[in-house]
Order: C-alpha cells, then sequence, then structure tokens
C-alpha cells in the first residue's frame, strides 16, 4: 500500500509510533490484507493506478483520540480521511481523494448518547448505524422513528454528512436537514460545537440548529474541514397508521399533472415521499414489442407508448403515495388525494398497497412490503441491487449518475430525451441505462433526481472504462442543461464541483480560500467536495 | 504486523444470540465436524437448503433467513462471533454473501473458501471454485443439475476451512450468458496471520 505523500519511510514509522501511542497498538491497521478492506467495493479504477489506495487505518474510540491523531497527522503532513462505517457504496465507499491518505475508521464511536421520544430527536456518535438505532429505540419501546436509506448498515451521522437520504417525510428522509447540531475536531486538533452546542450548559443541542451567528454546518458535509464526532438528529414521532396506496395513469403525458398534484399534496404535508415508476421499465425486458418502441426515434411524441398502454391496459407511470398519522386523518387525505386526481387524469386507477397499524411486533415487520417506508432498517437492495439477477453482467457493483432535475413533468420528459438521446450518441446501452421509462427519486425533498446506474467490473477493465467516460460525458452533459449532480465518487468529485461554475467558479474558489485558512496543509480529506488546500491545487 | 481486530459493539445481544441458537437450530446433535460452526441457508433456494441440511446433518447448527440476513446477523450470530469467532459457512445469493463479508471483518474474519454457482443458458449449472483444493468434488457438481446443495456443502466441509486463502473482495466471476440469480458457496472463517 502507498505511503502518505510527501513523508518519508522514517517520518512514517515514526507518525505510527505516535498513533499507536495515541489510541493502542490494536487499533492501528498496517497490513496489506487489513488496509484493503478499505478499497472501494464499487471502484470504477479497481486494480488501475487511479483507483485511490490508503496507507493506513486507526479507530479511535473517543474524541481525546482523535484529537491525539489529529494532531500526530498535522505534525507530519499526513492526509486523513474519516469515513463512519464506510458503506457509501456508489459513491466511493470508504476510499479516499487522496491516495495514501490514511482512514480514520469511526466504527468503535459506536454510543446511542440520548434519545428524547417527547421532543424527537437522537444525539449519535459517528458508528451508529440505522440498525443500532433502531435497536435502541425499539427495545426501549420508544415513540419515535427514524428514517432510514436503502442499506441499513450504514451510519446515521455518515449518511448525512453525505447528503444522504431516505423515504419517510420531507423532513426527516434529506437526512442533512433533519440533523441538529454537531461536534467536531478540527484540522488543528480543536473542538467545536455548532448549534446550541456551544452554549456551555444549553439541554437544547438536539433541539435548536442554529444558536447564534452564521450557521457553519455545512462545511461539515461532503467537504473536509473538520471530523465530526457526534451529531443530532431530529426523529418523527411514531404515528398511528401508515397507508400506502397506488395511483395508476394510462398516458405518457399524464406525468405533468402526476407531478403537480403530488408536489401540492408533499408541500402541504400531506404525503410523504412520492415513489414514482414506470411499469414499463422492466416489462420491456419480457416483450421485445415494447423494448423496440423504447428504443424508436419517436418515442418521444408519446403515441406508441399510449397505444402500448391501451392495449394491454398497462400505466406508463405509476405513483406510490404514503400517509402516517391517525388513521381517520390519512384516509380523508387520501380521500382528498384521490379526488384530486380522479378531477385532473381522466382514466386514473388507483389500487390499495398496504395499511398498517403501528407498533407491529416483529412478525408484522418482517411482512411489511416496502419496510424502508416505514423506517424499518434492512439490506433487502442486495437481493434486488448490484449482486443479483436484475443486473447484467458484470454484476460487481455499479457507479451512480444523479443529476438534479426541476420537479415538473415536462422536465421529466426533458430529460429523459436528453440523458437517453445522450447516452445512445455515446453508443452505450445496458439495461439501467436512460430510455423513456426513467422514473425520477423524490429523496430528496422538493428536487427529483433522475439517477442511472453504469455497471463497474473486478474482472473486464473495458467495462470500467466505459462507464468511467459514460459517467465524465453524462456530468458534462446535464450541466449544459443545467442538471447537477448532488453526490458522486472522489473520482468524479472535481469535475463535477467544476461544474458549478458560476462566476468564475466562485464556489470552488470561496471553498478553497476557507480551506487554506482551515486545513492549509490538506490534514482532512483534502479533495473532498471537489477543492484541494492551495499546496495540493493543481496549476490551472 | 498488526492486525485488524473486533471492533466493540453491543454486548447486550448475546442473550438473543443464545435464544436463536436454541430457537432456530435445525439440528444440533453433539457429534458435528468441528471445523464448520454454523450453517446459512436462504430459505428461498433449493440448493441453500439442501446445502444448509447436508451440515446440519452432521450436527452443525443451522439458520435461515429469507433474503435479506440482516436480522439473522444483527440479533443472534453477531453476538456469538463476538464472543468467539467461529468459521461458519452457506450457500446463498451473491447479495447476501457481500453483507456476512463485510459484517464479518469487523469481527477479524475473512472468506476463506467459495464457490460460486451460475446458471448458464445452454449448459445449465456452472461451478468455479476459488481455490484448486475446492476442484475435488467438482465432478459430483456437475453431475447433480440443479440439486447440488449438497455436493456442494461436501466439498467445502471437507475442503473449506483447510483451503484457507484469504478471498476478501473476491467477486464473482463473469459468465456471459448466466440467467437467473447467482449463487455462491462460501466459508467465512477467523483470518490467518502469517
Amino acid at each position: 500500500m502507498p505511503l502518505p505523500p510527501n513523508v518519508s519511510a522514517a517520518q512514517w514509522q515514526e507518525a505510527l509510533a505516535a498513533f499507536r501511542a495515541a489510541i493502542g497498538e490494536a487499533w492501528v491497521y498496517t497490513s496489506d490484507e487489513d488496509v484493503g478492506l478499505y478499497r472501494d467495493a464499487y471502484s470504477p479504477v479497481w486494480g488501475e493506478e487511479e483507483e485511490r489506495l490508503v496507507s493506513a487505518a486507526l479507530a479511535p474510540r473517543t474524541v481525546e483520540e482523535m484529537q491525539a491523531i489529529v494532531r500526530t497527522a498535522n505534525r507530519f503532513g499526513i492526509p486523513l480521511f474519516p469515513i463512519s462505517t464506510g458503506k457509501n457504496l456508489g459513491y466511493g465507499g470508504s476510499a479516499p481523494n487522496l491516495s495514501g491518505s490514511v482512514i480514520v475508521d469511526l466504527k468503535r464511536m459506536n454510543r446511542v448518547l440520548e434519545v428524547d421520544d417527547r421532543r424527537h430527536f437522537a444525539i449519535c456518535e459517528p458508528g451508529v448505524s440505522y440498525f443500532d438505532l433502531y435497536r435502541h429505540i425499539r427495545e426501549r419501546n420508544l415513540n419515535v422513528w427514524i428514517d432510514v436509506p436503502d442499506p441499513g448498515w450504514g451510519s446515521v451521522m455518515g449518511n448525512a454528512l453525505d447528503h444522504g437520504v431516505g423515504h419517510t417525510w420531507y423532513s426527516y428522509r434529506d437526512h442533512f436537514l433533519s440533523h441538529c447540531g454537531l461536534e467536531v475536531v478540527l484540522p488543528n486538533g480543536g473542538l467545536l460545537r455548532t448549534g446550541m452546542g456551544a452554549l456551555p450548559g444549553a439541554g437544547t443541542f438536539g433541539d435548536f440548529r442554529y444558536g447564534f451567528g452564521p450557521y457553519v454546518d455545512g462545511l461539515f458535509a461532503q467537504a473536509g474541514f473538520g471530523i465530526v464526532t457526534k451529531m443530532g438528529i431530529h426523529l418523527m414521532p411514531r404515528p398511528e397508521a401508515f397507508l400506502h396506496r397506488r395511483v395508476l395513469v394510462s398516458r405518457r403525458q399524464d406525468i405533468i399533472p402526476l407531478v403537480d398534484i403530488a408536489n401540492a399534496l408533499e408541500d402541504a404535508g400531506l404525503i410523504g415521499m412520492p415513489l414514482y415508476e414506470s411499469p414499463m421499465f422492466h416489462a420491456q425486458f419480457a416483450d421485445p414489442a415494447l423494448r423496440a418502441i423504447a428504443h424508436a426515434p419517436d418515442v418521444w411524441n408519446g403515441n406508441a407508448i399510449d397505444r402500448y398502454a391501451a392495449e394491454k391496459g398497462m400505466a406508463p407511470w405509476q405513483l406510490g403515495l404514503s400517509f402516517y398519522g391517525p388513521e381517520p386523518v390519512i384516509e380523508a387525505s387520501w380521500q382528498h388525494a384521490r379526488a384530486k386526481f380522479e378531477k385532473a387524469i381522466p382514466g386514473v386507477r388507483f389500487e390499495d398497497v398496504e395499511t398498517l397499524r403501528f407498533p407491529l411486533d416483529e412478525a408484522g415487520e418482517e411482512a411489511v412490503q416496502h419496510k424502508v417506508l416505514t423506517g424499518i432498517p434492512n439490506m433487502n437492495i442486495f437481493a434486488i441491487g448490484a449482486r443479483s439477477q436484475t443486473n447484467p453482467e458484470p454484476a460487481d457493483g455499479h457507479l451512480l449518475f444523479s443529476p438534479m432535475i426541476a420537479r415538473s413533468g415536462e422536465e421529466v420528459l426533458k430529460a429523459q430525451r436528453i440523458f437517453t438521446e445522450g447516452m445512445r450518441d455515446m453508443g452505450v446501452d445496458y439495461p439501467d441505462a436512460y430510455g423513456p421509462f426513467t422514473a425520477p427519486f423524490t429523496w430528496m425533498p422538493r428536487i427529483f433526481a433522475l439517477t442511472t446506474g453504469m455497471p463497474v467490473s473486478r474482472t473486464d477493465p473495458a467495462v470500467n472504462k466505459a462507464s468511467r467516460e459514460t459517467m465524465r460525458k453524462l456530468i458534462e452533459l446535464g450541466a449544459r442543461h443545467g442538471y447537477g449532480e448532488y453526490r458522486t465518487p472522489p473520482l468524479f468529485q472535481d469535475q463535477v464541483m467544476g461544474t458549478y461554475s458560476f462566476n468564475g467558479n466562485a464556489l470552488r474558489r470561496f471553498c478553497e480560500t476557507l480551506k487554506d485558512a482551515v486545513d492549509p496543509k490538506g490534514i482532512i480529506a483534502p479533495g473532498r467536495g471537489g477543492f484541494w488546500p492551495r499546496s495540493m491545487r493543481k496549476e490551472g | 504486523m498488526m492486525s485488524r481486530r473486533s471492533f466493540c459493539r453491543n454486548a447486550a445481544m448475546t442473550a438473543v444470540a443464545a435464544n436463536l441458537i436454541s430457537g432456530v437450530a435445525r439440528a444440533s446433535a453433539p457429534a458435528g465436524d468441528p471445523a464448520i460452526a454454523a450453517v446459512l441457508h436462504d430459505e428461498r433456494l433449493i440448493q441453500s437448503r439442501a446445502f444448509s441440511d447436508r451440515l446440519a446433518a452432521r450436527g452443525i447448527p443451522a439458520f435461515g433467513f429469507r433474503g435479506d440476513p440482516s436480522r439473522l446477523w444483527l440479533d443472534g450470530l453477531a453476538a456469538l462471533m463476538r464472543k468467539g469467532a467461529v468459521p461458519f459457512a452457506g450457500l446463498t445469493g451473491q447479495g447476501a454473501l457481500f453483507c456476512l463479508e463485510r459484517w464479518s471483518w469487523d469481527m477479524g474474519m475473512r472468506v476463506v473458501a467459495r464457490i460460486d454457482h451460475a446458471e448458464a443458458g445452454a449448459t445449465g449449472w456452472r461451478h468455479c471454485p476459488a481455490a484448486p483444493e475446492l476442484c475435488d468434488g467438482l465432478e459430483a457438481l456437475a453431475t447433480a443439475g440443479p440439486a447440488f446443495g449438497a455436493a456442494a456443502a461436501d466439498i467445502l466441509l471437507l475442503q473449506g476451512i483447510t483451503a484457507g486463502t484469504d478471498l476478501s473482495h473476491a467477486a464473482p466471476p463473469r459468465v456471459a450468458d448466466r440467467t437467473g440469480e447467482q449463487l455462491v458457496s462460501w466459508v467465512i472463517a477467523p483470518a490467518r496471520r502469517a
């Protein structure tokens, strides 16, 4: 494994000795077989020169140990890359931006410090996974829910700091939005608390996020301004009941009123995450006629899709609606929503998907159809995701491209065409490639992510090369049309940051100015977020 | 050389694990093979159940899950492994192994043996062992057709631990004409140190 950049072998040994003295020999990992575990399992540069490899890994237990690590790193100029549980698959996993970085693995800092089910917040250390927090709440029968991403093994804190997302109400499924207060070890080893944590004696760390003065929490998400060691997060009170209902429309253009009504329902606080899908996406792989329609140049006028929909009784679009609350209230909300759709969309159909009353026992939880909609962490995504029969060969993982587009049906149709024709111009095609049945994701509130996944391979570098090239072209194509990525692996962060180029890349230059002031040596995650300290910046 | 040791986690799951052992184990005869201490199966997969039955018949405790192994691991096996990591085996989908492997890393364990199984369109099931030691029983696998679970268990029972290679991060081989879910027989065991 590589040494940290610009560090001699002798200095490295001296630094390792200091790390061992600070946190204990057992928690300093240097062997290739141990350090190799931090490689990005979904890396699109696996085994190639560009793969970002680490020099060592450290697993501190306390804030004091963390501070000692950072001070040592500062002394020797060693870049650190903190991970919480390292499960950021599809967006870089646990691999750093800079080869030779030392991973700071925070799994041992895994205490749930507080859960308040009257004021509805939790305070956690970085190593607390969604499974851990869920278990903590369930064992104590606390009256709160958590919001979970698809795989439940990730860190509550790490996911929020990566701008990760979940599946319930808008104010909870945007995990950074729902965070409240941070404790941070700064690049000089100092300790900072934000929000009410900055006021000694305040008991409101998990209640009020702003405190007084500038709101600096954003500097610690998708960026390397410090290592977060504690985070508050707002939680949802446990609802009495949950309804999941489905709206099916019969024409391609019906996506326009479908989105408008869902937007109004969600922004009024009546529904949780709208779940858009196209039943034709999977159907096209079973029916060559539909696949041919999808690939026809005139597919964009919608006529062939509408004819197919009429013949087969298959909806081009469907929308899942989640209602949470007292049963009479959410039933009334559903009837209100139903009336809105009936009035606006001729021929609209509805399906009852699921009705649940809480609390559920274990068997009841197991039977829930779409567990993440009800805050139940699980790993089902791995039975349908990267390593399963739904993926093309090779099926070793995926590289995610997630451009954000405006939340309207017109924009979905426009962006679909731009990205589909763009990919076809690039000469790439695989099942998950863009097409007329690509549906928007609504994980982030008030915006759509028109996400696609490109295959990665352990055995075929040509596949990875093609995916990397496609990714770079998609980033460029999206930016030309005003569609920016919200999250991307380290390999592409410089490029994505470069697309946010207003006024001569003023945003990046401002971040660089801050980095130069706060972390001039690049001790904490240099390059994270697509900006670097002066000493590491490339010319031009 | 430093080794990556187990991370300390909630110790409160020990009791849950004990309950799981007594409640879910399908066989607990004391004359089991000492090398593999537990076997996992995905109840949705016939080959997985056959694999598990074969080892359970040797007295190895068997544990089932359906697609997602998280509850089985987090609420039961992890607590046992924290008390003392022991080898365990299974025949599952690739996704389940991907999860179990990464959880096991935090217990100081590694995948030490694997045989990948892919159903290919024209030729039926194809079996790809990850180490030469695992090739001895390939003929039995090939002749078993789709009912290869027991034969895979026999191979891993004999050679799974002694093969002993660190197969961390290994991915399934590419099978261009694959149909259906790609399966894998595996053993996860405490890491060996040079």
